[in-house]
């Protein structure tokens, strides 16, 4: 999400499995409502759950600990 | 997305121009309801009909002076989710298109007599108009990954006549040239679809354009295309492959819209402004053409928002411009030099300092065409400080603004930068300053439970939200940074 045409994308869905992406750009400078404290600004990784609530924010991208926070709000 | 002149459109006469020192000044403006916000104006007569998302259609009025007022606050859609876009056709009836609850569209006639009131409307299902376009005798629907569906116009109605829906990548708005619809056709650049035969409209080629190719206008032979997070591209239409363009303007935010005069200017919908580009040189020497910046107006939000200038009409000489919360009116005095002041965030969050010294930075540019000055850079607390580099900056330069914070404690911050400035209309920029705030999302949290948390979507430049697009359903957002 947000921003595209790098290396970092391609990488994040080779780890990911993933074939497609639906890119987003945050404009509205949104990401800084989602740095954890000391963070760095990026790569930031966020989980929602069926009913809007975040259930995993991480200043890395961690396929394994964001699928399983995805699975587990299945 | 477009302006007729309809009924009684003679009575004004060319607008006033404010004494001051400034070369693009505001004549009037009218808000919203809280909570509405305006997706699209057109022109018919001397009123503004504004699209919005939640209180339907509202009808403003251009006053002999061309300050606005509204006359009609809140006239309905159909069912659905609000109005989308709304266009004007030559004899001066408007035609307004918005999103049906579930999958699916509306497209209604709007008599141009200041009622808002939607004479006939007819559905199109598993289809999302994104933008019309109207001629003396059709109405071009542009659909997104759905294509083009064309109506015919008939006694009031719209003949749904036929449909291209193959071969697009996003359909995001069309014009009309010779026999040949000119679609801005999103990543895939601009298609040229033969329309000789309306019955059988058939895609002829695509040819290339910089970023998201959203809106088209052509005058005469040259197409003016404005992009997402890319600016706007001027192309030969006789050419065999119009690409690379005569010209191209490189934004410094989003050209989301545009529309043009006779005068050759191009004016942008740009996302945080209004940008008026000379485009003179296109007519007169097609060789060495440029598209040059003349000056912006940034719609004024309340301190730490940024606007969002979504649409632009020009009409009586003057410029109309739709931000989400208001329409605005303009005029150019384009006899004038002026500095112009741009920055590249409207807020500041330091967020949790835990090291004993953070600093961030801002950048400015100087937009203008006269030398801008900062004559003062001050923080309204004596535990941070500024510094601009340099404090005057030639016409198009940049500069940075470094803002360092030095925490006593971990208590919570908030202030202002203040910029003093040469800027005829913004003498005084204040920008909100946080630190140690808890302001940050955190787990546990809803994502964005009204919505406030707006993108932008690189195929289309439609702004969307995580609830709206994806409510009830598990999404993994991953950030990445632009370079």
């Amino acid at each position: 999400m947000a921003a595209g045409g790098t290396s970092d994308i391609q990488q994040f869905k080779a780890n990911y499995g993933i074939e497609a992406l639906e890119y987003w750009m945050d404009l509205s400078n949104n990401y800084t409502k989602l740095i954890l404290p000391g963070g760095f600004p990026f790569p930031i990784e966020v989980v929602i759950d069926r009913s809007g609530k975040i259930v995993y924010t991480a200043n890395n991208y961690s396929a394994g600990a964001a699928l399983k926070a995805a699975h587990d709000a299945l | 997305m477009a302006c007729s002149g309809g009924e009684s459109g003679s009575a004004l006469t060319a607008p006033p121009i404010p004494e001051g020192d400034d070369n693009v000044m505001a004549l009037g403006s009218v808000g919203i309801a809280e909570g509405a916000l305006y997706n699209d104006i057109a022109i018919s007569g001397r009123h503004i009909y504004g699209c919005t998302g939640s209180v339907g259609i509202r009808v403003v009025k251009i006053q002999n002076d061309f300050s606005l007022k509204t006359v009609v606050e809140s006239a309905d859609v159909p069912e659905g989710k609000g109005c989308r876009t709304i266009t004007t056709a030559p004899d001066g009836t408007l035609y307004v298109g918005g999103q049906l609850s579930g999958t699916g569209s509306w497209v209604g006639r709007l008599p141009a007599d200041a009622s808002g009131e939607i004479a006939k409307h007819i559905t199109l299902a598993d289809v999302q108009v994104q933008s019309l376009t109207a001629t003396k005798t059709h109405v071009i629907a542009a659909a997104g990954d759905k294509g083009l569906v064309i109506f015919k116009r008939s006694k009031g109605s719209l003949v749904e006549e036929s449909a291209l829906s193959f071969g697009f990548d996003q359909a995001m708005s069309t014009a009309v040239w010779q026999d040949k619809i000119l679609v801005a056709d999103g990543l895939s650049g601009v298609a040229v679809v033969n329309f000789a035969d309306s019955s059988a409209p058939a895609i002829e080629k695509h040819f290339n354009s910089y970023g998201t190719a959203r809106r088209i206008q052509v005058q005469g032979d040259v197409a003016y295309v404005a992009s997402v997070a890319g600016g706007v591209s001027a192309f030969d239409l006789t050419a065999a492959n119009p690409y690379p363009p005569m010209a191209y303007w490189g934004t410094h935010s989003s050209s989301v819209d545009l529309a043009l005069d006779d005068a050759g200017h191009v004016f942008v919908a740009n996302f945080d402004d209004v940008s008026i580009l000379d485009a003179s040189s296109l007519l007169e020497s097609p060789d060495d053409a440029e598209l040059t910046l003349i000056g912006t107006e940034r719609a004024e939000t309340p301190a730490g928002l940024n606007p969002r200038v979504v649409a632009v009409e020009h009409a009586f000489g003057a410029v109309f411009a739709a931000e989400w919360s208001g329409i605005w009116s303009y005029v150019v005095a384009q006899d004038r030099l002026a500095p112009d002041i741009h920055l590249t965030k409207s807020a500041l969050d330091f967020g949790m300092v835990t090291s004993s010294k953070k600093g961030k930075g801002i950048l400015f540019q100087n937009l203008g065409t006269e030398d801008l000055t900062l004559t003062s850079v001050t923080v309204d607390h004596p535990l941070f400080t500024a510094e601009a580099d340099p404090s005057t900056l030639a016409p198009g330069e940049k500069g940075l603004l470094e803002i360092v914070f030095q925490p006593e404690n971990s208590d919570p911050v908030e202030t202002y930068l203040t910029l003093v400035t040469n800027d005829p209309d913004e003498g005084e920029v204040r920008i909100p300053i946080s630190a140690n705030s808890s302001k940050y999302l955190q787990v546990g949290q809803v994502f964005d439970k009204d919505g406030g948390l707006i993108y932008t979507e690189h195929a289309t430049g439609n702004e969307v939200t995580v609830q709206q697009k994806y409510a009830g359903d598990v999404v993994i957002l991953a950030y990445f940074g632009s370079s």
